[in-house]
């Protein structure tokens, strides 16, 4: 009966990585290996799906992303190196069973000026000058978008996804991502109206 | 450009990226479901084993025609069984040259029951060392065979975080394809990855049925889903037997249910992935055209490891006869505790 000693585990930061459509295929004889993917792709998951719904559920919807992914790896296209458009495009199908607590909370803030979905992070906010104004009139605004068009624009604002790998997760062309997105960022100018809706810099 | 974008960008900005020990509870509560849940396609468990890798293999690779159907009486006097090592040979009596699956299943059965038992308590963690080959599908249309060195600690009662260490050893060809040059970089590599919640845990595994009838019929009941229905249920046994501590009333009652699966072929010499020289039993997976062996000791029919060999070419896109599989069990035993598989806070336990 021995007690095996203790490893520590910094391989992984030095040693080369293998890529993300690797690490699926492994997955299938090694189920274990899925972990590696959780580590390099939750955290700003989690942020994502926490933008959306708040808190309260981001743990369990981070959670099932992974469960799902991993029941669907081996449909996995491994000419996709990177994982991320496969796992945002789960992950806007089960945010999407919670569209109506997500509109819900969009159409709270702007009737109330109270996010539920930033409530617990809010002492760590800047105090904008005019931020209250601008997300009053940005969450009426993104309650106003179909669920298509809200997707689109927020893997690209905050998943950070091209258009080519919002079109990837979400199964639908480029050109229909970037009339989507061309077409709600219209919306959102207008719900912004004659405000200036920065003291932000601009984006390129 | 306009602004919006940047306004919606600074929208909800305060929501923070989650902190490392929340992240970890999620990954133990993910990583609790992975571990023995149905592989997608368990048919492409493609162990991958060049042909010839070790001398003296030849005579284990032209086992597709030697092979001899499930039958009660032998037709002929099978090859001979490779020159066990030193080490093998300390068996118990006389050595029979097994002439069926069927025998061989039957031999495995009763060795089950001769002793040399591990006794974990279920506070304790099963050890198992094993050396293991499988196909790499790069993503880019390479494939190549990679090699690891691998130890699971696995909770003998599924309650408590196990770990598994994964080493990567020198890579093989993909029978008749090049060596794509990432398949070097990670050769030394080491993994430490959390497990839990194994529901094939030892304390479970000893409520399966003892009655050979009684495990074919569990066997179906975990074989659910499409494709071909002898090789699912043989996938099922495989799932028992793999990184597994089965009970001797158990593992008996596995062997003699597997003899019940249609298509079981004996593969007179099998060497496993050690190198070590065996008699196999196997079954045809077509869809991945391969065929599919589990490799006993020659003496002692204690389970060595896991082969598969290219029945089809055109689907295996290997040659037929060369080795897609091949694993070797080294050693399994029992341990107080698992390395600590995560970096930073404790991991928690499963629950």
């Amino acid at each position: 009966m021995s007690t095996p000693t203790r490893t520590v585990d910094d391989s992984l930061a030095t040693a080369p990585q293998p890529s993300d459509a690797e690490i699926i295929a492994r997955s299938r004889d090694e189920p274990e290996t899925f972990a590696l993917l959780f580590r390099r792709h939750s955290a700003p998951l989690h942020r994502y799906i926490a933008r959306r719904l708040g808190p309260h559920v981001v743990e369990d919807v981070l959670a099932e992303v992974f469960l799902a992914a991993f029941r669907e790896r081996g449909r996995y296209d491994h000419d996709r190196a990177d994982a991320r458009p496969w796992l945002y495009g789960i992950a806007t199908n089960l945010i999407g069973r919670h569209r109506r607590a997500e509109v819900r909370a969009l159409r709270n803030l702007e009737r109330t000026g109270f996010d539920p979905v930033t409530e617990a992070f809010v002492e760590r906010s800047d105090a904008r000058v005019g931020a209250a104004a601008v997300g009053h009139r940005l969450a009426a605004a993104l309650a106003g978008l179909r669920p298509g068009y809200r997707d689109a624009l927020l893997l690209v604002a905050w998943g950070q996804l091209s258009y080519e790998e919002t079109a990837a997760a979400l199964g639908i062309p480029v050109g229909t991502v970037r009339s989507r997105i061309s077409r709600a960022r219209r919306d959102m100018r207008a719900a912004l109206g004659g405000i200036d809706p920065t003291s932000i810099q601009e984006e390129s | 450009m306009t602004n919006e974008m940047a306004a919606l960008r600074e929208f909800r900005s305060e929501v923070p990226e989650p902190s490392e020990v929340r992240l970890r509870v999620v990954e133990a509560r993910m990583v609790a479901h992975l571990h023995g849940a149905p592989a997608p396609r368990r048919a492409v468990r493609r162990i991958a084993w060049r042909v010839g890798l070790a001398a003296g293999l030849a005579g284990a690779v032209t086992v597709g025609v030697v092979t001899i159907r499930h039958q009660p009486s032998a037709p002929a006097a099978p090859p001979p069984l490779a020159q066990p090592s030193g080490a093998a040979t300390s068996g118990t009596g006389p050595r029979i040259q097994p002439v069926s699956a069927a025998q061989v299943l039957d031999l495995a059965a009763q060795a089950a029951q001769g002793g040399g038992e591990i006794t974990p308590r279920a506070d304790q963690f099963i050890v198992y060392e094993s050396i293991t080959m499988y196909t790499a599908d790069v993503g880019d249309g390479s494939r190549y065979l990679y090699r690891t060195k691998r130890t699971a600690w696995l909770s003998a009662d599924g309650t408590r975080t196990g770990s598994v260490r994964i080493e990567y050893l020198q890579p093989q060809a993909y029978p008749g394809w090049p060596i794509p040059p990432q398949a070097k970089q990670e050769v030394g590599r080491v993994d430490l990855l959390p497990v839990c919640g194994s529901p094939n845990n030892y304390v479970r595994l000893r409520t399966l049925p003892t009655d050979p009838q009684r495990m074919f019929a569990y066997l179906q009941s975990q074989a659910s889903g499409g494709g071909d229905r002898n090789h699912r249920l043989w996938e099922a046994a495989g799932d028992l037997l793999r990184e597994n501590y089965l009970p001797p009333a158990q593992r008996a009652a596995l062997y003699r249910a597997i003899n019940l699966i249609p298509g079981v072929v004996l593969v007179p010499q099998a060497r496993d992935a050690a190198g070590r020289a065996g008699v196999a039993v196997g079954i045809v997976d077509r869809q991945a055209g391969v065929r599919d062996e589990i490799v006993f000791a020659p003496d002692t029919y204690r389970y060595l490891g896991e082969r598969a060999f290219v029945v089809d070419a055109a689907t295996a896109k290997a040659p037929v006869g060369s080795q897609l599989a091949g694993t070797a069990e080294l050693s399994v035993t029992v341990a107080d505790s698992a390395p600590v598989a995560t970096s930073g806070p404790k991991g928690p336990d499963c629950r």
